[in-house]
């Protein structure tokens, strides 16, 4: 299953913002699966702190290595996008 | 002579009760998110200054620690020497010396000097007296100091760094002093006395102050040395040991005590490896 359609894999992926992003005052259900994450969009206010965080939480928990920013940029965009790059069938 | 303008004083006696992020929640919520224990702890107590008064944004930051933030420095060991990972950013950053300055100054939208300031035994004193100098030489308009400590677990360990006996109670705190230069409108003046004393000096210098006062001693303080400096003194004690546990900057929570419940001259005498040091404070 493509990651975009996982919805355990997605749900999994905005605790993991929320938590490891500091963003309390968020649930889940507050994050949409389209928007671009780093956007003014998005609500969350995340910035490049937060995209290192994510970096290294994705590589503990995912095994993925994101330590080129442009490729972080790449692969951080949306949740459905970030799924789809994790889980790609 | 310097001159007391505002106090804040937080003092947990029992710190694991106490959750200061919820605190900080309420007070400043934009501030929780990447702070720790010991930089809201800041904040709360700075929170209390600008309460009472306007701090102007061109006021120097002074903050003294015993311990600096500890739980932060124990994490990065952690992800080091246990988990052998690299930190997370946000502890990275907020173990670099200045980080909670940064923090509390945003906080007070403060554009000013922001020195973070630690010795080995009588840190208070030390971060007075380079106040007093700053003052007096008339480096800074106007200093906020603070001394921030938190508790740090487990106890046991806590204690041993500390030098402490087995059966001192640890606290925590954040005591802060508005300092200037100025005598108007000030709670009291303060004089650091730079001289280290052995015993014999300190009764000398007891015996030297003119007028009533009250004397009052820190937690290091032997009940030996004490007894003998109160034996003939015709001085009262001003006492706050019963309403703190040992934190080493608790010295401030002392004297902004005094602030708040008493007036008159105070004698503060403190002690660190075989020396004294002595702080005379008076409130009007």
């Amino acid at each position: 299953m493509i990651g975009s359609q996982d919805e355990a894999l997605k749900l999994r992926l905005k605790k993991m913002i929320i938590e490891e992003c500091e963003k309390d005052e968020f649930a889940a259900d507050d994050i949409s699966d389209d928007v671009l994450l780093f956007s003014p969009e998005s609500g969350l206010d995340l910035d490049s702190v937060d995209a290192l965080q994510l970096s290294m939480s994705l590589q503990a928990q995912f095994n993925v290595r994101l330590t080129d920013p442009k490729e972080f940029r790449r692969v951080v965009t949306t949740i459905n996008g970030l799924a789809d790059y994790l889980q790609a069938e | 002579m310097i001159y007391i303008q505002q106090v804040a004083l937080i003092n947990h006696q029992q710190p694991e009760d106490v959750d200061v992020k919820a605190i900080c929640k309420k007070v400043a919520p934009k501030f929780v998110r990447r702070t720790d224990r010991f930089i809201q702890l800041g904040i709360l107590g700075v929170a209390q200054i600008q309460d009472k008064q306007a701090i102007s944004e061109n006021t120097a930051l002074y903050l003294t620690s015993g311990q600096g933030n500890i739980s932060v420095f124990k994490r990065l060991c952690d992800y080091r020497f246990i988990e052998k990972s690299p930190p997370k950013p946000v502890d990275f950053i907020n173990s670099l010396s200045n980080t909670a300055g940064f923090y509390i100054a945003q906080f007070l939208g403060l554009n000013s000097k922001n020195n973070n300031l630690y010795n080995h035994g009588f840190v208070v004193e030390m971060a007075l007296t380079l106040a007093s100098s700053d003052l007096k030489l008339k480096k800074e308009q106007q200093i906020l100091l603070g001394g921030v400590d938190q508790l740090f677990e487990p106890a046991e360990i806590a204690k041993q760094y500390l030098g402490l006996k087995p059966d001192v109670e640890l606290g925590e705190g954040s005591n802060w002093m508005l300092l200037n230069r100025e005598k108007e409108n000030a709670l009291a003046s303060l004089e650091i006395i730079t001289q280290s004393m052995n015993l014999q000096q300190v009764k000398a210098f007891m015996r030297s102050v003119e007028g009533d006062y009250q004397v009052a001693f820190a937690l290091r303080c032997s009940e030996l040395d004490i007894n003998e400096l109160m034996a003939k003194a015709e001085q009262t004690r001003f006492t706050y040991e019963q309403r703190v546990g040992f934190y080493e900057t608790v010295a401030l929570y002392a004297l902004n005590n005094f602030i708040q419940t008493e007036k008159g001259l105070l004698l503060f005498i403190d002690y660190f490896e075989g020396q004294f040091r002595l702080i005379k404070l008076n409130v009007f």
